[in-house]
């Protein structure tokens, strides 16, 4: 795939048995409106082995970031999860208490939300943050605080931290916020850091930075990384490991060497036809997916991708495809998958 | 100190010392927000206003030229002289006195009933706004109950049963004036609830108390005390309007509304006696209304 406008190397090989740090397990959450059902999330696994960084790629609306949340068990209502297992580091998270969950969330999850501009309180300084956390979680004093938000935003980049720790939000770039915020989120050295599109807000350059940052956080602490986006660029160069997400539901799973060389199912395939490459300028126009993602207000059988599907039979239509291995470390839920070598362009 | 987005370039001056930095940062947000203010002209000179009143309120025994009750039939409605700076009404009683009097009675009625409203809107905006659900619908049918019933029909009722003095009266206007602090403050939550960084706070673990007080209500402290002030001269009408119906304030005590209703009647032998009071009503509103506006612009942390 040497045409491909992005380069994929991945840290961590497949064959890494260690046991998952994070470990979601048919995860169900749906949103009880008035008069329907919103089935987010159906049937969603995944798990995040340490030092391993795990894309989570879908449309708008395929639950991704609703799988995010529910690691965090904070699905805003009237959402709820209503079936599957989260497992961290063996301790069951779906119906931990309030002041359980609250151990975890910052402490051992850290989460990366998604607009740096908005993710600061407008009404505290730097250091607040820092201290907040800090004394909340690891029962530093303010001295011991003070020290440690040095390190930490010195740790990301940020030039004379002693400094801009004192500023308020408003008064950093959106660049040095986002650094900010990953450094809000390393603050108690979390196992797992989870990042819901952490650089949609940000212009591009500052984009390759702090995706840069975020490898050398990994790497550095062997942290389990959870990186959600939308951007296949992004999932090429930043992660090991891939989870095409569509309606809801799990898609494929592979590692970024096999998704990218190897794409089975016919929407993985489509999404990387879809991405903009300097050398197809001769067909003049963007490929794209026709049609729409579904509504998932109804649980219906047969494969939520099919009304799109080149590929689509019958069979598509009635019978949901199951989650299957087809190679070790490659799952695949689709009837008609692409077998060989499938050619992109 | 360097620009935002300017790249950190070495300079040969030395880095200020930790100490100063530290005290310019922590007290930046109200230094930067009386910065503000003071550079905002009419609300300065309406901040200068409020506190002379206040002031002339608070000491009115010591600065009001005769006794507050002090009758002078020998001199009714004299004209300004010496003796009597703005004259005297038809009882003889100097105009000035009764003015610096009134004002300590509507500032006590505003400024005590603008708090009673705070005291119950507050607490149950704030629940409304973050708890919603049942909590929320409850409170908005008390909203609605509370703005649906006519002031002054509750007035004329409350004065019947319970009769009047300025405490009662004070307390009276609280109870029908917390509605708007409600109201804000439900507006407030729900707006502030969804930011995202009260979701990063949950996802940092910060439990949910600490979010309220910590994370919420300090970014709500700015339309909240904008809302105080500039309650402040809603109530000093409403209070006028009770005194000029004589559901309010009751002789001896001098009050700007109840001069109106005192003197009304002599306004073609003496207009003087009617227009000092409205005067200060007005003066007195307008002010609080500008410094309101003043710390509005003021408390928003990312003007400049």
């Amino acid at each position: 795939m040497d045409d491909l406008p992005f380069d994929s190397t991945p840290a961590v090989s497949a064959s890494d048995t260690s046991p998952p740090l994070l470990e979601v397990r048919d995860l169900h959450v749906s949103f009880q409106m008035e008069f329907s059902t919103i089935y987010a999330v159906q049937g969603l696994s995944l798990a995040v082995r340490a030092g391993e960084r795990v894309g989570v790629v879908g449309e708008s609306g395929s639950g991704k970031s609703i799988t995010a949340l529910s690691i965090m068990q904070m699905v805003p209502l009237p959402g709820r999860v209503t079936g599957g297992e989260i497992l961290f580091a063996g301790q069951e998270l779906v119906g931990l208490s309030r002041k359980g969950m609250r151990r975890v969330r910052g402490h051992q999850i850290g989460m990366i939300p998604q607009n740096p501009l908005t993710s600061l309180n407008p009404v505290l300084t730097i250091e607040d943050h820092f201290l907040e956390v800090l004394t909340l979680h690891l029962k530093l004093n303010k001295e011991q605080s003070r020290a440690r938000t040095v390190e930490l935003l010195n740790s990301v980049g940020i030039p004379d931290p002693a400094t801009r720790m004192l500023e308020y939000p408003h008064r950093l770039s959106g660049g040095q916020r986002q650094r900010v915020i990953i450094a809000l989120a390393m603050a108690c050295e979390p196992q797992v850091l989870i990042a819901d599109e952490p650089t949609t807000a940000l212009d591009v350059t500052i984009q390759a930075q702090i995706l840069e940052l975020f490898d050398e956080l990994v790497l550095r602490s062997n942290l389990g990384a959870v990186l959600i986006t939308h951007n296949l660029g992004i999932v090429a160069g930043h992660c090991d490991r891939v989870v095409v997400m569509y309606a809801g539901r799990v898609m494929e799973t592979a590692t970024v060497m096999d998704l990218f060389d190897h794409p089975a199912h016919p929407y993985t395939l489509g999404l990387l036809r879809c991405v903009p490459r300097l050398a197809a300028t001769r067909t003049k126009t963007f490929h794209s997916i026709p049609g729409l993602p579904p509504r998932v207000t109804r649980l219906v059988d047969g494969c939520p991708f099919a009304p799109r599907c080149e590929r689509a039979s019958d069979k598509c239509w009635v019978e949901t495809p199951p989650i299957s291995e087809i190679t070790p470390g490659h799952e695949l839920a689709c009837w008609h998958p692409y077998s060989a070598k499938a050619e992109v362009a | 100190m360097t620009a935002i987005g300017v790249p950190e370039i070495p300079t040969t001056a030395p880095a200020p010392a930790p100490a100063v930095t530290e005290q310019r940062a922590s007290a930046s947000f109200w230094h930067a927000a009386w910065y503000r203010f003071r550079r905002n002209k009419l609300a300065m000179v309406s901040a200068a206003v409020v506190i002379i009143i206040l002031l002339t309120g608070a000491l009115a025994p010591w600065v009001a030229p005769y006794s507050e009750t002090h009758v002078d039939l020998l001199h009714t409605l004299a004209g300004i002289s010496w003796h009597h700076l703005l004259g005297t009404d038809q009882l003889g009683r100097d105009t000035l006195t009764r003015v610096i009097w009134g004002a300590r009675t509507s500032m006590t009625v505003a400024i005590g009933a603008t708090l009673i409203g705070a005291v119950i809107g507050i607490p149950v905006g704030v629940l409304a706004g973050w708890y919603g659900g049942g909590f929320d619908w409850v409170s908005l049918r008390l909203f609605e109950l509370f703005t649906m019933v006519p002031t002054i029909l509750a007035a004329l009722l409350f004065v019947t049963i319970f009769g009047v003095n300025i405490w009662k009266l004070t307390l009276f206007i609280g109870i029908t004036s917390w509605v708007g602090f409600g109201r804000l403050m439900r507006a407030q939550f729900l707006a502030l609830r969804d930011r995202e960084f009260v979701q990063a706070a949950r996802a940092a673990g910060v439990p949910q108390h600490r979010i309220v007080i910590v994370h919420i209500l300090p970014n709500a402290v700015g339309p909240m005390l904008v809302f105080f002030v500039q309650q402040i001269p809603s109530v000093i009408f409403v209070a006028a309007g009770f005194s000029f119906l004589g559901l309010g304030i009751q002789d001896p005590t001098a009050d700007w509304g109840k001069m109106i209703n005192d003197s009304v009647s002599y306004l073609p032998i003496d207009p003087l006696l009617v227009l000092v009071p409205i005067l200060c009503i007005g003066i007195g509103c307008l002010a609080f209304c500008f410094v309101g506006d003043g710390l509005r612009d003021a408390l928003d942390p990312t003007s400049k």
